[in-house]
């Protein structure tokens, strides 16, 4: 018992959550309360002692399934394992048929146990797995979802649905569907995992599924499902990030006394200036001038961090925007305060004129365009923030223009979403920028991204 | 004070009209055992007071309550000199002026005129008692720092009156919105519990046990039409609350069955934003969302 708990403690802190020593004993001072065997109390337990941010949950409840798991991880029947593994007949044909019945009508009937007895039988059936094997649950999830044939299984699970009379408010099918594949797709996963976990041990499990934090996901090669983590975690961060900006900036400046108010207080107190009073320090925002490449390879990145800092537009005394690809366009207007920010940047990719020759990014051609349409942009208090990778395609650079924008602006802060290890590799010419920015700074995750404004700006 | 069990719990706060999910009765249960805080974070509006209040009333304790704000320091929230009264008591020391100084610096710091606040209250009442900080995430960083001495070892010093030690070891809820983290410092002394909104099947038990006369089809039409609504992307989720308000208004105005001009018509009762409201409407007039 304890020897797992350590090892899902250890588990949990390779993927980033910071869990203390004290934290571990009242874990195990509480477990001790309750009934162990009772799995949902346990996993409470765990998760209201280990595991303080919401943004671990998701992250908390894998692990905890990898490390005790619902079902004893006993290995599945070996006889039933060999007949399905070769077997492209009639018969297993006969059985798919029947297992995806069974699970059109577990769908229907929204009986959890049931769609698990059925999942259990397709996994049995289609993943072939052995034991001991060294491949990845990626590789038997996505064995037994082919065979399963989800769009064939949601396909009859819609036209169920149809069938049945209903009162309730009706969503939309599509929803109905994802929201019936996602099910299934996690089922066929924790289940392949639940007999991997059975077959090498928890620890082994948990290293080969490498999990992240959403924060610590590579935004440009992030799958559509990390995005939608990345989506929901980005509000709050930017509010948290706007409450410590705000209070950074009331924190550094000495606040003066009020005179007048103090002596007026000191009435009360027959003179004597018992409370001494002080005026609000004034806050100083920056100003910000946003210039990020949005072509392809680096288009994902360049909304995030839009995304981010409109959200906090609120923490900048000013702030414009410029994209470009090989000319450039500014796109302040498209964030209005009315405006849905998601729907700006759809607007942004449709409608900015951010294409005049060939569609592959042209920094020099750029810059130089910023410089002479957009220079009153840049004033003295101005931040300048460059979001791109610095791939030229082999085009003049032009880092004339960056220096003279140095002479004019605050500070440059050059934002590069690619790893170090690339940069000045092939046509990366950030070295070539690299003396005329205040800093430049690998930014391939969200916490960059974070501890870039929450220092940086 | 501890639970009998889990399932205890759970009772007890149904009696005090708070239907706790599983997961909320176990986290309770275990504060008292381990007597360590709960923190409670969650979107407003998920009855996050409401529980301290719930546990607080149903325990029969003394509800202390602190709410935070920005700039809340040691005299608002631990104790406080009472400054008018020791002026007092030295502007009366010069009638009778063979007191000595000494003898009146020990009085003027004394028990006399102290000015208890939440925190040195809940600390020294004689009985257990149900300490609910509200809000903490209002507070300033500094500010914070000054809950964790309380928090971790319920005592405090007052210089001129050496440590308070509590006699009992109250039962502690903070309760955050989460509009910026708190210091590994505070959550490590914590236990974590995050209020999210119901699901569908509790948000209707949670109206049917609040509001009378009401049906169950239309109990169950407004809690899934709440939940539709909070995964849409609004300015502001209805909050139960709202939702409790909505299923009162409708019973008020005798809707067997949810419809959709009545929906449209009451939309404002859930929705606080000119700009939510009119997202919605949009997408009930393109059908989009529909009622048999």
């Amino acid at each position: 018992m304890n020897e797992e708990m350590l090892g899902f403690v250890e588990a949990l802190r390779e993927a980033n959550v910071k869990v203390s020593q004290s934290e571990v004993v009242d874990a195990l001072q509480s477990v001790g309360a309750i009934d162990i065997l009772d799995r949902d109390l346990f996993r409470c337990a765990l998760g209201a002692t280990l595991v303080k941010d919401i943004q671990y949950k998701k992250l908390f409840d894998r692990l905890f399934d990898v490390f005790f798991p619902a079902a004893p991880t006993r290995y599945y029947r070996q006889d039933q394992d060999q007949g399905a593994e070769i077997d492209e007949s009639d018969q297993s044909e006969q059985r798919a048929l029947e297992i995806r019945r069974q699970l059109v009508e577990a769908l229907l009937n929204e009986d959890q146990s049931a769609i698990r007895a059925a999942i259990k039988k397709a996994v049995t059936s289609f993943s072939g797995m052995e034991k001991g094997r060294p491949v990845g649950g990626v590789y038997y999830t996505y064995r037994t979802l082919r065979q399963l044939d989800l769009e064939d299984v949601v396909r009859s699970f819609l036209y169920g649905l149809a069938q049945k009379q209903q009162y309730e408010v009706v969503e939309r099918t599509s929803d109905r569907s994802d929201r019936a594949m996602r099910l299934i797709r996690s089922e066929v996963d924790s289940e392949v995992l639940r007999r991997l976990v059975g077959d090498r041990g928890s620890s082994a499990v948990a290293r080969t599924l490498a999990l992240r934090l959403p924060e610590d996901v590579d935004i440009v090669h992030a799958s559509r499902e990390e995005i939608e983590d990345l989506q929901r975690l980005m509000i709050p961060m930017a509010k948290k990030l706007a409450t410590r900006l705000a209070q950074r900036h009331l924190s550094t400046k000495e606040a003066t006394m009020d005179f007048r108010k103090t002596m007026r207080e000191a009435m009360s107190y027959g003179g004597t200036p018992a409370d001494l009073y002080f005026h609000k320090p004034k806050v100083s925002k920056p100003e910000i001038v946003l210039i990020s490449d949005i072509s392809g390879s680096v288009a994902s990145f360049a909304r995030f961090t839009m995304q981010l800092l409109y959200v906090m537009s609120g923490s900048f005394s000013k702030m414009r925007s410029f994209v470009f690809i090989d000319t450039i366009d500014e796109v302040t207007g498209y964030f209005k305060p009315e405006n849905d920010v998601n729907e700006s940047l759809r607007n942004i990719t449709t409608k900015a004129k951010v294409v005049g020759l060939d569609g592959h990014s042209d920094y020099g051609n750029s810059l130089d365009l910023f410089e002479k349409r957009y220079l009153d942009a840049v004033t003295k208090r101005t931040t300048l923030i460059i979001c791109g990778d610095a791939r030229s395609n082999y085009h003049p650079g032009r880092e004339d223009v960056l220096r003279r924008l140095k002479e004019r602006s605050r500070h440059i802060y050059w934002l590069n979403p690619e790893p170090k290890s690339y940069w000045n590799s092939g046509d990366s010419i950030i070295s070539t920028y690299r003396p005329y920015c205040d800093g430049v700074f690998e930014c391939r995750t969200l916490r960059q991204l974070e501890e870039f404004i929450s220092t940086g700006v | 004070m501890r639970f009998d069990s889990i399932s205890k719990v759970e009772e007890l706060l149904k009696s005090q009209g708070y239907l706790p999910s599983k997961e909320i009765a176990t986290v309770v249960y275990l504060a008292a055992i381990l007597e360590k805080p709960v923190l409670i974070e969650g979107p407003a509006g998920t009855g996050k007071t409401e529980l301290a209040k719930s546990v607080a009333h149903m325990v029969t304790m003394e509800l202390i309550r602190l709410q935070c704000y920005e700039g809340l320091d040691e005299a608002k929230a631990l104790y406080e000199w009472n400054y008018r009264k020791q002026l007092l008591r030295i502007q009366a020391k010069d009638a009778d002026a063979k007191e000595q100084w000494n003898v009146l610096s020990e009085d003027i710091f004394s028990e006399e005129y102290l000015l208890e606040r939440p925190l040195l209250r809940a600390l020294r009442t004689p009985s257990q008692c149900v300490l609910l900080i509200d809000e903490v995430d209002r507070l300033e960083v500094e500010a914070e720092a000054l809950l964790l001495e309380v928090l971790s070892d319920f005592q405090v010093s007052i210089p001129e009156l050496g440590t308070v030690t509590s006699k009992q070891i109250p039962l502690v809820f903070l309760t955050s919105n989460g509009t910026r983290d708190l210091s590994e410092a505070l959550k490590r002394r914590c236990l974590y519990l995050f209020l999210d909104y119901p699901d569908v099947d509790r948000e209707r038990e949670i109206i049917e046990s609040k509001v009378s006369g009401l049906n169950d089809v239309l109990a169950d039409q407004i809690a899934k039409y709440v939940s539709k609504l909070r995964d849409m992307d609004l300015k502001k989720r209805p909050s139960i609350s709202e939702s409790l308000d909505w299923a009162m208004s409708l019973v008020e105005m005798g809707v067997g069955t949810l419809d959709r001009d009545t929906t449209m018509a009451t939309l404002n009762i859930l929705l606080k934003y000119r700009s939510d409201i009119d997202s919605v409407k949009s997408v009930l007039e393109s059908g989009r969302m529909v009622f048999d």
